[in-house]
């Protein structure tokens, strides 16, 4: 449900990060923040209460202009991941691009995780979305810690759907750009297709990943 | 379903500059850069054409083409000669985007520090305003989206409530739940604002606290909205029923008496004036929760090593107009306080609040003592005036968002808050003491670098 204003040259993109509550979206996006270098990035706008939890949602925003001149603004969300906050979740959803699912690894949190997708794929219904065409991307993250999931069992259960998965430890940074990056990636691919991105704007795949993706000199000198 | 239009779930929507900003916003701002000694000082477009300035405004109302030419070259801030004056450009940036330009020119003899702090202080109050007022429109948005879809669903039970009376039963049982549930909700809520209380600010408590409010009243304003409706049918099957009552000699004096027994012209009229009020008093609500204050920026411009003193006589210099205005007098006692790690901008702003306050704190012979002092890793300041001083029973709540004493519309009630948000930021306290008559001192505690 892509923003696209043809008179103004500008096109809005929204990518949501889904998951239950405490699995990490937030710091992903705060890590994503600490990565990615300051130029086209915006700010990451986070509400933060005492505990930690979200509330309403994060924002982290990106912008940058085509060769042919269309502006692109990218806005990546996180939704709460706690059950009662539902309206909002939906509110967030509304319109999305792409959507991250960000499961956590514990083995503690398995029904957390599905209850959390099987009310992802509700709301999707309910705004309007297709899940099947949606970008969609899965990461397993906390991989640090104990007691958690399997990558073969999550390989067995996940691969046959054909959505990427990730392992990720946010928290350390890991697996965290290569979560944004794959999202990125097959949403260009979801928008080119019904809006020539390549033909019309002569903005390659390669173009918008790298726009979207600039690791901060800082880091990259390390 | 009277009115109801077409709910479209999005959120976000993209703001241009004059969006987010109005002249009420700037202006004050402008003023005060034109004050301290500034030529010229204006918002643009990212064009360069002069959506609000102050001060010596060209006849073409854009930026100097030298000045362009340095935003186009994305350098902006450079200075470069303009025929006999200095000037500072930076580029205004909302979601990454930019969206506008700052502009200062200030005559050649002004000190080229000075107009450098000026423009750094002038440019971080801008963007606070900026993002003040983004975050108020997220909030209020989202909230709106959310009430709205409640709205909805709400509608949805309706129709279905009319389907059988049996259900009408059930549903009625079911609501009554709902309410206990909002209500056991609401109790937890309070639990958890009394303990957070002492820990968070209550900035950020309100945000939570708002959306705990939220939810209920919308439902109340939706049920409301709904009911008024309803009301008009039942109206109408009781004139109905009245004027067909008149023509039937069985009936007709019974339901005559009955009607005025039960004072029906009477309820008729005051039922619409009960439920107005109801709606408008659910709408106050809805508003203030709107307007209560959520999120917070983890970005910050790069942090330096600076001397409080220094920033803070530029700080001074800064609002040197008002303090002749107002024929103030300032007292510096300075002492060691070098060494605090920051941005100079955002320190800036916490003083020029505090500042600001005193020297609307009183009418004449306004004094203000300026003291600056080393206590063991500490750096602390006491700006103290000798104005009215500030009522014990709001003491504890200038620091909250949105809190004024001026006049409604006068001051935004963001300055304090402003401030307190700045100087938690580097963890540091700020607290003040103040006495009826005498005038206050605010104390602003922060860590010097080890
Ligand atoms: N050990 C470990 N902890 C993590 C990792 N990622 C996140 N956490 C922790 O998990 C907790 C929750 O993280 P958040 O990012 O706030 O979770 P969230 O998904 O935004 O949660 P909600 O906002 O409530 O939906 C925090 O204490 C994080 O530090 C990780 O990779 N490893
Ligand atoms: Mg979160």
């Amino acid at each position: 449900m892509i923003e696209y204003d043809e008179i103004e040259q500008r096109m809005v993109l929204k990518l949501v990060y889904y998951g239950p509550a405490m699995s990490g979206k937030t710091t992903n996006l705060l890590q994503l923040h600490d990565i990615l270098a300051v130029e086209g990035r915006g700010d990451l706008m986070t509400l933060d209460t005492k505990d930690d939890r979200t509330i309403f949602f994060d924002l982290l925003p990106f912008f940058f202009t085509a060769p042919s001149g269309l502006k692109i603004k990218v806005k990546v969300y996180t939704v709460p991941g706690q059950v009662r906050h539902d309206a909002t979740r939906k509110a967030v959803l509304a319109r999305a691009d792409g959507i991250a699912f960000i499961a956590d690894s514990q083995l503690s949190e398995t029904a957390n995780n599905s209850e959390s997708f099987a009310n992802l794929e509700k709301n999707l219904a309910f705004v309007g979305i297709d899940i099947e065409k949606m970008p969609l991307v899965i990461q397993f993250n906390k991989r640090d810690l104990k007691d958690i999931v399997s990558e073969d069992e999550i390989r067995r259960v996940w691969e046959p759907t054909g959505i990427p998965v990730f392992m990720a430890s946010a928290l350390y940074g890991q697996g965290v750009l290569e979560t944004f990056r794959r999202l990125v990636e097959l949403t260009y691919d979801y928008i080119d297709s019904r809006h020539s991105l390549k033909e019309k704007h002569m903005l390659s795949k390669e173009m918008f990943v790298d726009n979207l993706t600039k690791v901060s000199t800082e880091l990259a000198g390390q | 379903m009277e009115q109801m239009d077409r709910i479209d779930f999005s959120l976000g929507a993209d703001m241009g500059l004059k969006d987010i900003l109005g002249a009420t916003d700037v202006l004050p701002l402008l003023k005060a850069i034109v004050g301290a000694g500034a030529d010229l000082a204006a918002v643009t477009d990212s064009k360069g054409k002069f959506l609000w300035a102050e001060g010596n405004i060209p006849d073409n109302k854009e930026l100097p083409s030298m000045a362009m030419e340095a935003a186009a070259k994305e350098i902006p801030g450079k200075p470069e000669t303009l025929k006999g004056v200095n000037w500072r450009l930076s580029t205004i940036h909302h979601e990454a985007e930019p969206i506008g330009l700052f502009f200062v020119s200030a005559p050649e003899a002004l000190n080229e520090r000075f107009l450098s702090n000026l423009m750094e202080t002038a440019f971080a109050g801008l963007n606070i305003i900026i993002r003040n007022i983004v975050k108020r429109v997220f909030t209020t948005e989202l909230h709106t989206t959310v009430v709205k879809r409640s709205y909805e669903e709400l509608l949805e039970t309706n129709r279905n409530l009319a389907a059988s009376e049996k259900k009408y039963k059930e549903l009625s049982e079911t609501l009554e739940q709902k309410v206990e549930e909002r209500t056991a909700e609401l109790k937890k809520a309070h639990t958890r604002l009394l303990q957070q209380e002492k820990m968070a600010s209550i900035g950020q408590l309100a945000a939570s606290v708002a959306h705990e409010i939220n939810n209920p009243i919308g439902f109340i304003y939706s049920n409301l909205n709904t009911l008024k409706k309803y009301i008009g049918n039942l109206n109408e099957i009781i004139q109905f029923y009245k004027v067909k009552g008149q023509g039937s000699e069985v009936i007709g004096k019974e339901a005559e008496e009955l009607y005025k027994k039960l004072r029906i012209d009477f309820i008729k009229a005051d039922i619409h004036d009960l439920i107005k009020q109801s709606i408008d008093g659910a709408e106050r609500i809805k508003n203030i929760v709107a307007n209560l204050k959520g999120f917070s920026h983890i970005d910050e411009a790069a942090d330096r090593e600076m001397n409080i003193n220094a920033e803070m006589d530029n700080t001074i210099s800064v609002l040197s107009n008002e303090i002749k205005d107002r024929s103030a007098k300032i007292v510096k006692q300075y002492g060691q306080a070098a060494g605090f790690f920051g941005n100079t901008g955002l320190i800036c702003q916490a003083f020029l609040n505090i500042l600001l306050n005193a020297l609307q704190s009183g009418d004449d012979n306004l004094i203000i003592t300026v003291k600056t002092e080393q206590r063991g890793d500490n750096a602390v300041i006491f700006i103290a005036d000798n104005g009215r001083g500030i009522p014990p029973e709001i003491q504890d709540r200038i620091f909250e968002p949105f809190f004024t004493t001026r006049d409604v519309g006068k001051g935004t009630g963001m300055g304090l808050a402003v401030t307190y948000d700045i100087i938690s930021q580097y963890r540091g306290s700020i607290e003040v003491k103040s006495e009826m008559g005498k005038g206050s001192t605010f104390v602003i505690t922060l860590p010097l670098k080890k």
